[in-house]
């Protein structure tokens, strides 16, 4: 009986998933008969069309493999500075009071209000890189602060009496402790960087860039492509996500699974 | 050589030690002895060196091991990494003898989630055996074993206490009794030793005669 059950979840999963898909591309094809104006609602097989279109160009690539990769440095930065950072702030109270106010007002200030002051001092090929890093910054920061301040004060006080030293304190207690916050900022952090940065290329408009793409499709109003470049945006931010979640398992069948199961 | 000389301690207002001196043995077993709250754990967190006192001097060894009143495994290790990390050198077949010495024969590979609340005591117990050092601090460390395993776990410190100095902190007036080469009984408010009975040499009988004649 249990055996059926939980097969029988298995095989609908994938099938509730492909449904749902059917059904929003039913409400796009229905919007789209009901306007009937490319120029406001393009078919969604005239989207894949030209999606299919742009992957036959060799710039197509570049441009995704470009922003990417300004959008992913971003984001390596603000995790490896966030970590930093909540380490020196958890460390040295003095650190906090001075970084508190100033992660708070990034966190609380409008993404379109940093690309606009940012385009005044930063080139523009850089922008998604700057924007991306200022957007998730703050969140790992929290994260980790609350994790660092969450390990358990008992395991810290063990790894003391056996004098585990810095090395040992940092793998074996802090790290595993740390993971689950750690873990929790880059999957929203990579959405985040993922939409922020985009917004930058299409404030800044740098040369091979998904941004500049859709900026160039509002401008010349070729709905298709905006649509086709959209849902570029979108299966990359999959893409990125499931390779991250990946990663992660790996991660947790290590240190959270069984953590998990003895809190439990 | 654990030496304590007037070392003060208060907790707020609330004063734990006041200037409570002793010199240890370098061998056996010293029991501390008193009623919950009387400032036992304290002394053995500042000889520890996790809490600082007011003021006075503590004189011990580099090295020493503990079992807390808590077990305190990391519980993304097994049982036979929980006993190696601390260790550094330590080789896997080493650790499953320690294991085997407290009764946890082939249970290495377990998490402390997979294990009872008394076998994760008795891993406590295995990584202090091998972490080695001068001294052995023992917080209560037969709580939730059964007889049979609280033998066997007792010959463990017997063994340790021919070589290094084990402070053992129990309720149990017979594992005292038991053990005990010297039973150092304490009160509190702030906390001092009221008696203390040597039974280093009495033979078990004797110690069943003393224990009887101390609970009457």
């Amino acid at each position: 009986m249990m055996h059926s059950t939980t097969s029988s979840s298995h095989i609908k999963k994938p099938v509730k998933k492909l449904l749902a898909a059917c059904f929003w591309l039913g409400i796009w094809y229905a919007a789209y008969l009901a306007v009937h104006q490319e120029i406001l609602i393009p078919s969604p097989a005239a989207v894949l069309v030209r999606l299919g279109e742009l992957c036959l160009q060799g710039d197509f690539w570049r441009t995704v493999g470009f922003s990417f990769l300004r959008i992913f440095c971003g984001l390596l930065a603000a995790l490896l500075c966030g970590v930093a950072l909540a380490a020196l702030t958890f460390r040295f109270s003095l650190f906090y009071e001075l970084f508190h106010p100033l992660l708070s007002v990034i966190k609380a200030t409008p993404v379109a209000s940093f690309i606009i002051l940012a385009l005044v001092w930063i080139k523009t090929p850089y922008l998604s890189t700057f924007t991306s890093f200022l957007m998730v910054l703050p969140m790992v920061w929290e994260n980790v602060y609350t994790g660092i301040g969450q390990t358990d004060r008992q395991l810290l006080e063990m790894a003391r009496v056996f004098r585990f030293g810095t090395g040992k304190t940092l793998l074996h207690i802090y790290f595993p402790s740390v993971l689950p916050y750690f873990l929790s900022a880059c999957m929203t952090g990579m959405g985040l960087a993922w939409k922020a940065g985009i917004a930058a290329e299409v404030l800044g408009v740098p040369k091979l860039a998904i941004g500049t793409e859709i900026y160039q499709s509002k401008i010349y109003l070729e709905t298709v492509d905006l649509f086709a470049w959209t849902v570029v945006v979108v299966i990359m931010s999959m893409l990125i996500e499931a390779v991250f979640q990946h990663a992660a398992r790996r991660l947790n069948r290590r240190y959270l699974i069984p953590a998990a199961k003895g809190d439990a | 050589m654990l030496t304590v000389t007037g070392i003060n301690k208060n907790f707020g207002k609330k004063e734990i030690l006041r200037g409570f001196s002793y010199q240890f043995p370098d061998q056996g077993i010293i029991c501390l002895f008193g009623p919950s709250g009387c400032g036992k754990t304290t002394l053995m967190r500042i000889f520890a060196g996790l809490e600082s006192p007011d003021s006075g001097d503590v004189t011990h060894c580099e090295k020493l091991s503990m079992v807390f009143q808590e077990d305190r495994l990391l519980p993304w290790l097994t049982a036979e990494e929980n006993i190696r990390i601390p260790c550094g050198s330590l080789t896997k077949e080493d650790a499953e003898r320690f294991l085997s010495a407290v009764g946890l024969s082939g249970e290495g590979d377990k998490y402390p989630h997979e294990l009872s609340g008394g076998m994760k005591r008795r891993v406590a117990i295995a990584r202090a055996l091998a972490y080695g050092g001068d001294i052995m601090l023992l917080d209560e460390p037969f709580r939730g074993l059964d007889r049979t395993v609280k033998e066997l776990v007792m010959q463990q410190v017997l063994a340790q206490s021919r070589e290094k100095l084990v402070l053992l902190v129990t309720h149990d007036r017979e594992e005292a009794f038991l053990l005990s080469d010297t039973i150092l009984f304490l009160q509190g408010g702030p906390l001092h030793i009221t008696d203390a009975l040597t039974l280093s040499g009495k033979s078990p009988s004797e110690r069943d005669k003393l224990l009887r004649e101390s609970l009457s």
